[in-house]
């Protein structure tokens, strides 16, 4: 009988253990002398790993977006009937890699706002605030502290944020259509978006390159928007319409979107989809269903952070997830 | 039987890795309740994360009762923060465990 490498003229290697599995090693196959078992190694789907627990359990609250796995600032929020004192919250939390640390208060207590910017370099755009009544506030973190800068224009909640705090992005929230720019100094009202709309995830490395996706009314929505500096055009549909994401994050031609509701329930969304530039993809789900959290990240080859939010089950979460994105596994491969 | 469930408390990071989750389903639920998938790979986290395992109409009776608190808890909240209903605060609802 002819042999594999008799036809092939090559044999199939064989090796007494799986290799780590790296880029190197995409699409090859070899055989498990020891499990006798043939493996192959292929692109998963990304992943979700726990991380450390936030100090306070919350929701409706914001991030750096443009943070990493490994340096990640939450601010503010909606916090659990059973803290001191509850309700909304000022508090500031920074994650270096291995713990969440409080930092500084932000300068007043609000929730369901924007944010866009680093963990030196944040900024807290607009939002509910209980009292006294100064709802479009923006606040700048700068790695000590924050410090008030130029309201936006027009308050909003859950405003899409992105670029950097000398040239950021607020787009629609509220439901409103509203898009207004900020150069360092002060808000200005520029094009608006397409469609309106409240929790809505956005990425964005500046204020003139970003996108705006999904969030509600009720249904969840699945339109995403590009803008270009100029002008809103729409672009590839989210696969399945969510609004108040627990973390979005990326550029406008790489962003992840995670979680989220799905519609006029208060289910809670595992899903986690890619955008690249072109169409959104379903990759790895979260662990833990859950919306309106906060966190930052690069998409694409990279990682992230999401925290807090509102579980499935109700109530407030203090967990985080870390996001990788695709790398390559090794799988058995079923033989018959 | 696809998945099999337990009990285990989340301490954060590498209570489940991005390897993990390669490896097998997982998902967390209320009460602590994690719904892991059936094999050799699930089986061994829940021995790591010394889970106690449960089978499904336990998991599912906790975590109802996780779900019934949250529902008290928003009854008891003032009116106004009840009314309108909007997506971003609705009363919890029970759900079924996958």
């Amino acid at each position: 009988m002819a042999t594999y490498k008799g036809i092939q003229g090559y044999s199939v290697q064989t090796l007494a253990s799986d290799p780590t599995p790296t880029g190197d090693y995409l699409g090859q196959l070899w055989y498990n002398t020891t499990s006798a078992t043939w493996k192959i190694a292929i692109e998963g789907a990304g992943a979700w790993a726990s991380a450390p627990n936030i100090n306070l359990a919350r929701s409706e609250f914001a991030g750096a977006r443009a943070g990493t796995s490994t340096a990640g600032l939450i601010f503010g929020g909606d916090a659990p009937p059973s803290t001191t004192p509850p309700g909304y919250c000022a508090e500031t939390e920074l994650f270096n890699g291995t713990s969440w640390t409080e930092v500084a208060d932000m300068t007043q207590v609000r929730a369901a706002q924007g944010s866009l910017g680093t963990q030196t370099a944040a900024m807290s755009i607009s939002g509910n605030h209980p009292s006294p009544p100064n709802p479009n506030l923006t606040e700048i973190y700068n790695g000590t502290g924050w410090t008030e800068v130029a309201d936006l224009t027009t308050r909003r909640t859950y405003v899409g944020g992105a670029g950097t705090i000398t040239a950021g992005l607020a787009a629609s929230g509220s439901g409103q259509v509203l898009n207004e720019e900020y150069n360092g100094t002060a808000w200005t009202e520029v094009a608006d978006v397409t469609t309106g709309r409240d929790g809505a995830g956005s990425a964005g490395a500046t204020n003139t390159a970003a996108l705006i996706f999904g969030g509600s009314p009720p249904g969840g929505l699945v339109i995403t928007e590009e803008w270009n500096g100029a002008s809103w055009t729409e672009v590839g549909d989210l696969n399945s319409g969510r609004g108040g994401a627990a973390v979005s994050f990326g550029t406008s031609t790489s962003a992840i979107m995670a979680g989220g509701h799905t519609g006029p329930t208060p289910s809670r969304s595992l899903l986690t989809e890619q955008y690249n530039g072109t169409a959104w993809t379903e990759v790895g789900d979260l662990a833990v269903g859950m919306r309106l959290g906060a966190g930052g990240g690069t998409a694409g080859v990279g990682n992230g952070l999401r925290a807090g939010g509102h579980p499935s089950a109700g109530g407030y979460s203090n967990t985080s997830e870390s996001w990788a994105s695709p790398v390559v596994v090794v799988k058995t491969v079923t033989t018959s | 039987m696809a998945n099999t469930y337990c009990v285990a408390t989340n301490w954060g990071k590498d209570f489940f890795t991005h390897t993990d989750r390669n490896n097998f389903y997982l998902s967390g639920h209320g009460a602590n309740i994690w719904v892991v998938g059936n094999n050799a790979h699930g089986i061994s986290w829940i021995n790591r994360v010394n889970g106690t395992a449960k089978v499904k109409a336990d998991a599912q009776a906790i975590l109802d009762a996780e779900v019934e608190g949250h529902q008290a808890d928003w009854d008891d909240l003032p009116e106004a923060e009840k009314a309108p209903a909007v997506a971003h605060n609705l009363r919890p609802e029970k759900y079924t465990l996958p």
